[in-house]
């Protein structure tokens, strides 16, 4: 009965112009009222480049290629593909981040910064906070 | 609504002439200052101009239009618009292929303009795609260097400028066919897209595309529909595809498709002649991008990351990656627009509603129209045959990608539809003589 009484509203509503282009409307801005909704209840999702990332660029104005350690599992090679990364290599643009220790100059980015645990062959130049750190390859 | 259309399609073609511009200048001649910059913005606006001129004596009077519809459009329209302000501001430096695609290539434009820009195309940075073509990035790196800074309010007003293009060309150039006011309908049933807003809010580039794509599809419909401003359609045509493959190199196969569609547009209704004819004014408007594109590709670019090699033929010979994919299609169309979201509606169901209101007062159809349905077609069947060749898992591909691509193609499919059952062109057939002239062109094939 229910159904019926559906499809006949259906079937009169697209029989009438101006009550279809009224269905059309309705439904379209109720899509923009989900949409609103959705904006609402959303976070800021986005990177967010503080400080520190500055004070690291200023320090690599001299550098084209840099490396990149961190304690996130990131590999020492290849494709590292983290968010940390990522962030790392936009914030320094158009230096060129590349994995591993691989340059005289490393950028650490660590969630939990240990110099304990940081490759022999490295020493700390400077450490801009929240596991943001400048290393340099030891003098032979 | 001429004049309006006319303009509004111009402002696409000066962003991406401008944007050209600019990085021609950085790897030919050199850093662009600020002053060179501006100089060759004003030259573009002045060139724009002229050319809407140009094109305003020649293009036929419009009858007016009764504000009621276009009123509640416009209000929709702002709704959006604030919607997708506040959503931009919880992406401040856009979404994740944003940031680490677009805006990361646009500063090493920018920052890099002394020559260390060239350090995009180092291996390390495979991964941010820094095979992909240069008009957004290039386009950011233009306004930065004109205002003086790389402050992130420029790509995300650059962003939702293309948005409002494609948005607002749909409904314009709708009606333009029309001659009344079913364009804003299918504006708004573009407005009604939430995924649309969303990727626009979040700087997405295939928006850009999206918008590029419809503008080559409206010019090559004001070529069938204004024989005196044939040549300027096609033309401007080939210049907005041109910019679409200039954008994304999805944008390589719309122009194929471009080409591919127009032929057969053309062999229903006029002579083989005729058709060449078209198609070399189509070159002409997209020589001087192609150019740029493929000394890109030769000279600047890396490798791209799906190479149509040995192992790629081999994947087209698994059946279960057809498969795989169909379902993937069948399930974004489904879903299309964002609609797991409570209460949405699909855009797609917008636009058959739309499709049987105005099914009645016309019998008539465009040739042109119809056969121009094929272009999303042929698009879409390219980016399967990608799917299908992708060297990178096959679901993450689709999980990350599809929705995107979808919405590449969905403001061209808007327009393409809402005038589908539009009858005012010179050469406008009736449907019931359309199989006719199928038949014809298969006897003359013969």
């Amino acid at each position: 009965m229910q159904a019926a009484l559906v499809v006949s509203g259906i079937t009169l509503l697209l029989r009438k112009r101006s009550a279809l282009v009224g269905l059309i409307m309705t439904l379209a801005i109720l899509n923009l009222f989900v949409f609103r909704e959705r904006v609402k209840s959303g976070s800021v999702a986005g990177v967010a480049l503080d400080d520190r990332f500055q004070e690291l660029r200023a320090a690599l104005a001299r550098e084209t290629h840099v490396g990149y350690i961190s304690d996130d599992g990131s590999p020492t090679s290849g494709y590292i593909g983290t968010k940390n990364y990522n962030v790392t290599q936009y914030a320094v643009a158009p230096i060129v981040v590349e994995p591993g220790t691989t340059r005289d100059v490393i950028i650490g980015n660590f969630e939990k910064f240990d110099p304990r645990r940081i490759p022999g062959d490295l020493v700390i130049d400077q450490d801009f906070g929240n596991g943001l750190i400048l290393l340099r390859k030891r003098p032979q | 609504v001429i004049t309006i259309t006319l303009a509004l399609l111009l402002i696409p073609l000066a962003l991406g002439t401008f944007s050209s511009l600019i990085f021609g200048w950085q790897w030919f001649i050199g850093p662009p200052t600020r002053l060179y910059s501006l100089f060759l913005l004003l030259a573009v606006i002045t060139s724009s101009i002229k050319l809407f001129q140009y094109l305003r004596r020649r293009a036929p009077p419009s009858p007016p239009q009764p504000p009621g519809q276009w009123a509640l459009f416009g209000l929709a329209f702002a709704f959006a618009g604030y919607w997708m302000l506040q959503h931009g501001k919880l992406f401040p430096q856009g979404g994740w292929d944003a940031w680490s695609i677009w805006n990361l290539h646009a500063r090493f434009l920018y920052r890099g303009a002394a020559g260390s820009w060239r350090e995009l195309f180092d291996g390390a940075l495979f991964w941010s795609h820094n095979d992909y073509p240069l008009l957004l990035p290039a386009l950011v790196d233009g306004f930065w260097i004109i205002a003086g800074t790389d402050a992130q309010f420029i790509p995300r007003i650059l962003a939702l400028v293309f948005a409002i293009l494609a948005i607002a060309i749909v409904s314009t150039a709708t009606s333009t066919f029309s001659r009344d006011q079913r364009g804003c309908l299918a504006g708004l049933i573009l407005l009604a897209t939430p995924s649309f807003l969303r990727y626009s809010s979040s700087q997405m580039a295939d928006i850009p595309l999206a918008t590029y794509i419809l503008t080559a599809v409206v010019c090559l419909q004001f070529a069938t529909l204004w024989p005196q401003l044939r040549l300027a359609m096609l033309v401007l045509a080939g210049l907005a595809s041109g910019f679409a493959a200039w954008t994304k190199n999805e944008g390589l196969l719309f122009v194929l498709a471009v080409f591919l569609t127009h032929a057969a547009a053309l062999a229903f209704i006029s002579t083989r002649r005729r058709c060449l004819r078209d198609l070399v004014k189509i070159s002409l408007g997209l020589a001087p991008i192609l150019a740029l594109i493929l000394g890109f590709k030769a000279f600047l670019a890396p490798a791209g990351d799906i190479p149509l090699n040995g192992a790629a033929i081999e994947r087209m010979t698994h059946i279960e990656r057809y498969l795989q994919t169909a379902a993937a299609f069948a399930t974004n169309a489904m879903y299309f627009g964002d609609v797991l979201a409570v209460g949405a509606t699909n855009p797609g169901l917008l636009m058959a509603l739309y499709l049987i209101l105005y099914r009645s007062p016309s019998k008539s159809l465009m040739v042109t129209s119809l056969v121009r349905l094929l272009l999303p077609g042929l698009v879409l069947a390219g980016y399967f045959m990608v799917y299908i060749i992708t060297p990178h898992p096959l679901q993450a591909h689709l999980a990350t990608s599809l929705d995107r691509l979808l919405i590449q193609l969905w403001p061209a499919s808007v327009f393409i539809l809402a005038t589908a059952p539009v009858a005012m062109s010179p050469e406008r057939t009736t449907a019931s003589t359309l199989s006719s002239q199928l038949v014809n062109a298969a006897r003359k094939m013969k």
